[in-house]
Formats: structure tokens, sequence, C-alpha cells
């Protein structure tokens, strides 16, 4: 019955035309995942634009808030990359900021989680993978790109065993990236809207669900950041495989 | 010169200070990230391991498809996937105990009381 009212758990991730575009029979409408994605960049851009205005050298609000976010993936890079890993440290920097800023937008009420699409995650991580796979062709060449899968020290009579073990644990890397974030956010807002679904139902009862939800909603918030830290740092983890290729 | 004593009176109260009021302010939010970080990493290691499956199962059955000997290739690929699945299990794990302490570090200095990026940053390896 609830399904037909249109409360549904799973309503939320419907993709709704805003504005119908159509190129011959291929549909380009501008949708809300557009429109929230656009409202990600807009957010990024306005956030460290506002923070690098002023360049003081006693950092204010916006300007600490923007160099926490800086000093902090340029750690991570450097942690985990090296040296040679910052060079690309300003993609890695965008891709964390969109993440971020598209979980977090999803956050806020009647508003749209484009990271909730497995597409969207998929086509993130697909330009990471296609990206780090041609960085390691071109800085070792493709005979040593495809040796890279076996092992150093594996005897021969091993190697068709493997190295279609590698290849195919290589090639599940984007996968398990935009799953990853795709079922996290998902399930968080599928969770958070079935136990909002019990507030009113249960009446004055439904404070203990509120007492939850709230709860939820803190964890979501954790989340969102979390996960975007580690599509970040599995970029970084990858990047360092592919600088050095082992 | 008399004004030497003062600052390092002073400098040992702060860090008095500091030692005695962080475990207390940070505790409960501590608690919810440690949760929550905990859950994700247990969560990372289930998909590591069915994105190798399926890849291979998936990449098998296209390759059945082309070659026209369904299903042999899809099941050796399935049985190679798993394979490969719990090598990025082994490999994940491996990982989170070093990147789980950096992160421990990291995520708390996104809190508004850190306090000089540049001497943290020096001295990491």
């Amino acid at each position: 019955m609830s399904a037909e009212h249109g409360h549904s758990p799973l309503e939320q991730f419907t993709i709704k035309p805003l504005i119908p575009i159509f190129i011959g029979d291929t549909n380009v409408s501008f949708t809300n995942t557009s429109l929230w994605m656009m409202l990600a960049v807009i957010g990024v851009v306005v956030l460290l634009s506002a923070g690098g205005r002023k360049m003081a050298l006693v950092p204010g609000r916006w300007q600490n808030l923007a160099e926490v976010m800086v000093h902090w993936i340029e750690n991570t890079v450097k942690e985990t990359a090296g040296n040679e890993g910052l060079k690309y440290f300003p993609a890695i920097f965008t891709l964390f900021m969109f993440i971020l800023f598209t979980n977090l937008l999803g956050m806020l009420p009647y508003s749209f989680t484009p990271t909730s699409h497995i597409i969207v995650t998929f086509a993130l991580a697909a330009v990471v993978f296609i990206a780090i796979t041609l960085l390691a062709i071109v800085k070792h060449g493709p005979v040593a790109f495809l040796k890279s899968f076996l092992p150093h020290g594996t005897p021969l009579w091993m190697a068709p065993l493997i190295y279609p073990i590698e290849l195919i644990s290589y090639l599940s890397r984007p996968i398990s990236l935009s799953v990853r974030l795709a079922a996290n956010m998902m399930a968080g807002h599928t969770l958070m809207k079935v136990i909002a679904g019990f507030i009113f139902v249960l009446g004055v009862g439904g404070i203990a669900p509120l007492a939850l939800l709230v709860a939820i909603v803190g964890f979501e918030i954790g989340i969102a950041i979390l996960q975007a830290y580690i599509f970040t740092i599995l970029t970084c983890v990858y990047l360092e495989s592919a600088l050095h290729l082992h | 010169m008399e004004t030497l004593p003062p600052t390092d009176s002073l400098k040992a109260r702060i860090a008095k200070a500091r030692a005695g009021s962080t475990p207390e302010t940070g505790s409960i939010t501590k608690d919810i990230s440690a949760t929550s970080r905990s859950l994700a990493y247990a969560m990372r290691l289930g998909i590591e391991f069915v994105a190798g499956a399926s890849v291979g199962g998936v990449g098998g059955y296209l390759l059945d498809e082309w070659l026209d000997t369904s299903p042999w290739i899809m099941i050796l690929g399935f049985f190679l996937g798993v394979a490969a699945g719990f090598k990025n299990m082994i490999k994940a794990s491996q990982r989170l105990d070093t990147v789980a302490d950096s992160a421990t570090t990291q995520a708390h200095s996104i809190t508004p009381h850190k306090e000089s990026p540049d001497s943290e940053r020096g001295t990491r390896p």
C-alpha cells in the first residue's frame, strides 16, 4: 500500500528528468542526478575559492577548512604513493572533493545522492582504472606491464594458474571500487528511510525510532566522509602499484 | 630575561591541560567513527571477494559466448575468480593494518582544533 503512495524506501533513488533533452533517439535529459552532481561541483568550487581568496598567513575559517582538506589528502597521497605520487595530487584531490560533496549533499533532506547509483561510481572507478593502466604502460612499457602480473620468483609451471588469477584480481579493482561506494550510500539511505517510516506509524512510541534515526544520521555522515576517503586512498594505492609495478 | 620562567610554566600548563582534556571530549565521536570505520572495513573485504568471483565468472561467460565453448571457460573463470577474490581479501586485510593506523590520526586532523599541519607532515615517513 505504501508503495502506491510513493513512500517506498527505494523511491528516493528514481531518476527524474528535469529538463528533457533528446539528441536523435538518445536521451540526454538534465536529470536530478545531473543537478546534484552540478551542485556538488559548484559547492567544491565555492568552498575552495572562498578558502583560497585571501591566502592569509593566519588562516580564517574558510581558509582553515580548505587547508585542512588539502593537507589531509596531500598527506594521504604522500604516505601511500610516495613523493612521486604528488604529481597526480590535483586529480586525486578533485576526485575526493567531488565524491565527498556528492555524498554529503545527499544527506540533506529532499536531496538526491548521485553516488548511490552504481553507474556514477563505476564511471569514476573506470576513469581511475583506465588512467592508472595507461600510466603504467606509458611509464614502464607494455612488456613490463604484462610481466608484472607474474610475481617475482613464480615457478614457470605455476604461471598458467597464477597469471589468470592476478589478471582477474587486477580487473576486479574497478568493480570493487565502484560497488563499495554505491552499496554503502544506497544501503545507508534505504535504512534511514525505513527507520523514518516507523516514526509516525508508532505514534508516541515513535520516539524510539526517532532517537535511532538521529544516531544513524550521524553515522551516515561519518560513512559519507569515510567512503570518499576510502575511494581516494585506494586510488593512491593503485597509483603506487602503477608507479612501481610489483 | 625575567620573562623566561613564566613562558616555561605556561608551556607546561598547556601540555597538562591538553593531556587532561583530549580523552574526554573526543570519546563519543571517536566511538562512533571507530564503529563506522570497522564496519566499512568489514564490508570492504566482502565486496573484494564478490568482485573477484563475479569478474571471473562474467569474464568467462563472455569468452564462452565469443569462442562458443559454453560453459567451460565460465566454470574455470569462476574458480579462478574465487581464488583472485581470496587473494584480494588477504591483500586488503594486510593493508588495513597500516591504513587503519594512519586513518585514525588523519581522521582526527579534520576536526577544527588541529594544531600545526606542517610539523605533523615533517615527521611522517
